[in-house]
């Protein structure tokens, strides 16, 4: 499903994001991304993305090479995965039901079916109260559940988040990682998630993938987060 | 397409919205409209009226044809046959080496008095040729030149074909003037509606970042522009369709003399009104097309 060949990433300020990476994740895996700050794991999530095009290599996702895609495909491509972002992107001028409903709308779902849609997901995100605030008028863990429901609003292959439980306390953690579970085996979903909390991680054993200053140092099938002296 | 129209509602509440939430820099767009569209409008008025004025005294174009002598075997009558396949004649007048001596004398007894009818009379006998269209006026001559048995053949007083080509420079100037114009129009409103889209080149990020098009993210935005250009184009409206009805009432319908009669208010100012009208809308299109279109390219 997830497919980097000798990808490396370097921008012009000559920091070298990552260093020929290698990793493939099958359809249905759940896989964390950890590693210290810096070491290159938003930029692997905007690899994936379509957002950044690889300095070297090749970034396969549900069999479209991402770094390949002309800039007017790539929304297009974005329709079969969920990402989300560390710094949310929530769109400013709307409400969370209206943030919700837009990535509904651009893929053409009709009135009816959108609300429905977006009401099942304020449910899941717990957000139900919050439909009709302006993301400004939400708190930080808050905001990160509206971007997580948008994210799998339209039940993506492929979940890409980075840092969802960043902003929200371990109950709420715990919420989150049981609702990315329940998507993962009823929906058969794809998911990468990059992560710094070494409980959660310790907590529901999965693949686990360190980075460290662009190099994959450790891939550990059975998980637990790896220590650091 | 489905997909398209579907949308569409959705655009235009987000366009309407941009309007509002950027009121400022809207007016500041709506003015650059507002101002070209003026000038647009008086330089139809201008060209509208010339080209009026260039026809009326092109319709009183008639060609001179003075007649050499006469070929052996022919007359006059069939002379005019043979210049009547001439293609674009309207009409075509003989008139005698007396009649015009007689023209002469009646219009200016002092200086033609002198002359005498008959052998003596300096005049040639002549045809008066008039063509279907004042185009095909300067084609006609010409063949009627290389014909036989004429002896020249010529077309309006120096003065005019002067004035004519002067209102043709005069029109062919103001239509480049007009559509310079309309270009520093695009590039004005494109540069407005820059600003508003820059504040909001995030947002287009995020648009596509949840899947939107190119083409969703544009739309709203060109329907923003849509509204610049009409919005801007109320006022030149509303100054030329009055503007100009009180303009001709004031000048009695005519400039000057009664040689240049003014176009009648009636459709001239619909017209001019639907094509101001049409060019605010698409000068309003194309700059926030070219405005968006940059933002689209921020990021991928
Ligand atoms: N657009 C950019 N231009 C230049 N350098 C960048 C850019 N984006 C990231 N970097 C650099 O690339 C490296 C990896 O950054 P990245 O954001 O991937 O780290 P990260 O692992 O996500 O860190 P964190 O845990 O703090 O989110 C950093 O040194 C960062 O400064
Ligand atoms: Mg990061």
């Amino acid at each position: 499903m997830i497919l980097l060949e000798n990808v490396s990433k370097s921008f012009k300020n000559g920091v070298h994001a990552l260093r020929d990476v290698n990793l493939y994740i099958e359809e249905g895996e759940f896989v964390y991304i950890i590693g210290p700050t810096g070491s290159g794991k938003s930029t692997l999530i905007k690899l994936l993305d379509g957002e950044l095009v690889p300095t070297r290599g090749r970034v396969v996702v549900a069999d479209t090479d991402v770094g390949k895609l002309r800039h007017s495909k790539v929304p297009l491509y974005r329709r079969n995965i969920g990402v989300v972002f560390q710094d949310f992107r929530l769109l400013p001028e709307l409400t969370v039901f209206e943030n919700i409903a837009f990535a509904l709308q651009v893929i053409g779902l009709d009135k009816v079916t959108i609300r429905r849609r977006v009401r099942e997901i304020l449910e899941l995100v717990s957000l139900e109260d919050k439909a009709k605030s302006f993301p400004r008028e939400l708190s930080g863990g808050q905001q990160q559940r509206a971007t997580i429901g948008r994210a799998i609003a339209n039940r993506p292959r492929v979940l890409i988040a980075d840092e969802p439980t960043g902003n929200l306390d371990p109950e709420k953690s715990q919420e989150i990682m049981a609702l990315l579970e329940k998507i993962n085996i009823e929906q058969n979903t794809t998911i990468l998630m990059v992560t710094h909390d070494s409980n959660l991680v310790d907590m529901n054993k999965k693949r686990t993938i360190a980075l460290e200053e662009g190099y994959i140092v450790a891939d550990i099938q059975k998980g637990g987060y790896i220590h650091h002296d | 397409m489905i997909e398209f129209f579907r949308s569409l509602p959705v655009h235009f509440k987000s366009a309407i919205q941009g309007v509002l939430r950027h009121s400022a820099t809207a007016f500041s767009a709506i003015s650059a409209v507002s101002v070209t569209l003026i000038l647009m409008s008086l330089f139809m008025i201008l060209t509208g009226n010339i080209t009026k004025f260039t026809r009326n005294i092109e319709s009183d174009f008639k060609i001179h044809v003075s007649i050499d002598a006469l070929q052996e075997g022919e007359d006059i009558a069939s002379l005019e046959t043979k210049i009547n396949a001439i293609q674009g004649i309207k009409s075509i007048e003989y008139s005698s080496k007396d009649d015009e001596l007689r023209k002469l004398k009646e219009e200016n007894p002092a200086i033609f008095g002198m002359y005498e009818e008959g052998d003596a009379n300096p005049m040639r006998d002549v045809f008066i040729i008039e063509t279907t269209s004042p185009e095909s006026i300067e084609s006609v001559t010409q063949q009627l030149n290389e014909m036989e048995g004429i002896k020249k053949a010529e077309y309006g007083g120096d003065g005019v074909s002067v004035m004519i080509s002067f209102f043709e420079a005069l029109r062919n100037g103001g239509l480049v003037f007009v559509i310079a114009l309309s270009l520093l129009a695009v590039f004005l409103i494109s540069n407005t509606i820059k600003m508003t889209i820059y504040a909001r080149s995030t947002e287009i990020g995020i648009m596509r970042n949840v899947g939107a098009t190119n083409w969703y993210v544009r739309i709203p935005f060109i329907i923003e522009g849509m509204f610049i250009g009409i919005l801007g184009a109320i006022l030149p409206l509303i100054l030329t369709y009055f503007g100009y009805g009180y303009l001709y009432d004031v000048m009695d319908g005519k400039f000057l003399s009664s040689m240049f009669v003014m176009e009648e208010v009636y459709p001239f100012v619909f017209d001019i009104c639907l094509i101001l009208l049409g060019c605010g809308i698409l000068v309003g299109m194309i700059g926030s097309f070219m405005a968006v279109s940059k933002y689209l390219r921020w990021k991928r």
